[in-house]
């Protein structure tokens, strides 16, 4: 179990004043203190941990988040920055002695600017959201977390998150321009702008991912890009995890960048393929999901390149998506994977490390030695092209000695992707779970 | 963390978090090990040049 700070007493006591003093700073309904009310706030994606708050305060402008900030400051309260609360390591899991500052009402559009491609919207918007009010002009922002429906654009700068598109596009860090962000003094500051780069110190890549330890982003300018001409997904089915590794080391280490380049082992192939039927291969060990993009010659062209190196890997089979329905239904198989695994597993440990990979064959056969040893099931399900693993490790919350075992387990992988020359996380943040 | 970096190196991010946060209020108890969850000792404490 992980450890959490004992809360303040003398704030636990001044508890009926916290709320009054917040009541007098926001509008009619946006302080919540009824137990009930607090209840879906007790948790985010790492639901193993709960804890209810102190209070929910919902603010609707920049100038409550701040007038909020200001009084927490004054009055030693902790503060808990939230989004949607999809993080799968904790960092939205509120402290007894804290208030949650949920951003979820700030959620507009505020300026669209095609000519020079940046959108201004506020944390609260969804990220697919920011897509959603670009793409009938033929845009679309770039990073796309498997949570996009419902994460925010404040919670995906909170933990500089990524997706399967990013290997091509970069993570939130590389795509957001600007952000206004409130210290817990209330001050109000603007960091970056509109255009690439700003002068003097890179604020924002202190900033982004930093888990709302430095202050509460509430506005953001993102870079917007044209939608590609075209896309095709390719499958390719393999005979073993090692092997499918391999072959992913070799198309990235060929210097061809794929849009996407996804992994799911034999478990995560028959859980997605149950409720996407995209024809997922169920006679294979491990499985490539390789999307290319560009006008039909390009396309052409870049999958004739990466099917003669998956060639050199003894697959089982190789096919292209034939149609747009096609690739869209290998898509929800993959985009609703942990869903799925959550079908045959209600309880699994999301790990998210990071290797070079190169590493991937020999990291990949020792998680299933680990897998062996521990006797808990894992699924592999990831962002291969960048070496982003994120091994899904099954086990009964009901029964401490499992939990106990899985965490061994996934502290056991996270210190291997160190070993290798990696890193403990990828993009879900240390949070609480892999604060030790 | 403690296996990803040094003491030094988490006692630097200590300090950039302690220059927005003095008081450690925000999302305290994430991402530091908790019993270096505190404030660092602040400007008073670095190192100074000879
Ligand atoms: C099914 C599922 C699939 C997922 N897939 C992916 C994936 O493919 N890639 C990926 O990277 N992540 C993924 N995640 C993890 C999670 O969705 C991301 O970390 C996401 O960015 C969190 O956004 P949120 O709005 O839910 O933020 P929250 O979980 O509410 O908060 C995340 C962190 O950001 C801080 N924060 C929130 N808002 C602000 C703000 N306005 N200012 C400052 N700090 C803030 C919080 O304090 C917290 O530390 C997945 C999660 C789930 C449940």
């Amino acid at each position: 179990m992980i450890a959490l700070p004992l809360p303040k007493a003398d704030v636990l006591i001044r508890r009926d004043a916290v709320h009054a003093g917040l009541r007098v700073l926001l509008p009619e309904g946006c302080v919540i203190t009824d137990p009930t009310r607090l209840k879906p706030y007790e948790t985010d994606g790492l639901s193993a941990y709960r804890q209810m708050p102190l209070a929910v305060v919902l603010p609707e402008t920049t100038e409550q988040v701040a007038a909020v900030l200001r009084f927490c400051h004054e009055n030693g309260v902790r503060v808990v920055p939230r989004g949607a609360g999809t993080s799968l390591s904790g960092g939205a899991l509120p402290l007894a002695d804290a208030v949650v500052i949920g951003m979820m009402r700030m959620n507009q559009v505020i300026e669209v600017n095609y000519r020079d491609r940046y959108a201004v919207v506020r944390a609260g918007v969804t990220n697919l959201g920011i897509t959603g009010a670009v793409e009938a002009e033929g845009f679309f922002y770039a990073p796309d977390p498997s949570s996009q429906l419902a994460c925010m654009i404040g919670g995906n700068i909170g933990m500089n998150s990524g997706g399967a598109h990013c290997l091509k596009y970069g993570v939130t860090a590389n795509n957001v321009l600007g952000v206004r962000l409130v210290t817990i003094e209330g001050e109000i500051l603007e960091l970056g702008g509109t255009h690439l780069d700003t002068a003097g110190y890179d604020w924002l890549g202190i900033v982004i991912g930093s888990e709302g330890q430095l202050g509460i982003a509430t506005e953001i300018t993102v870079r917007i890009l044209r939608a590609p001409e075209g896309t095709r997904a390719m499958l390719a089915a393999f005979e073993g995890n090692e092997v499918a590794g391999a072959c992913v080391a070799a198309i990235i280490g060929s210097g061809i960048i794929p849009v996407a380049l996804e992994f799911m082992d034999r478990p995560a192939i028959h859980a997605c393929e149950a409720f996407a039927h995209a024809g997922y291969p169920l006679d294979a060990e491990a499985m490539l999901i390789i999307e290319v993009e560009g006008s039909v010659a390009e396309q052409d062209w870049l999958l004739g390149q990466i099917k003669e190196i998956c060639a050199g890997f003894n697959p089982i089979s190789l096919k292209v998506s034939q149609s747009a329905e096609e690739s869209a239904a290998i898509w929800k198989g993959r985009k609703g994977a942990f869903g799925a695994i959550g079908r045959i597993s209600p309880d699994y440990l999301c790990m998210d490390g990071v290797i070079p990979t190169s590493t991937l064959p020999m990291v990949l056969r020792r998680i299933g030695e680990m897998s062996v040893q521990y006797g808990l099931q894992v699924a592999n399900i990831f962002h291969a092209g960048d070496g982003n693993l994120h091994p899904l490790i099954m086990f009964d919350a009901n029964d401490p000695a499992s939990m106990h075992k899985a965490e061994a387990f996934g502290a056991e992988i996270l210190c291997l992707c160190v070993e290798v020359g990696g890193c403990l996380t990828g993009e879900h943040g240390v949070g609480v779970e892999n604060a030790i | 963390m403690r296996v990803q970096f040094t003491e030094i190196e988490l006692e630097q991010q200590r300090r950039v978090k302690s220059a927005f946060d003095p008081e450690w209020l925000l999302n305290t108890a994430k991402v530091f090990p908790l019993q270096a969850n505190t404030p660092s000792a602040g400007p008073d404490d670095l190192p100074r040049a000879a």
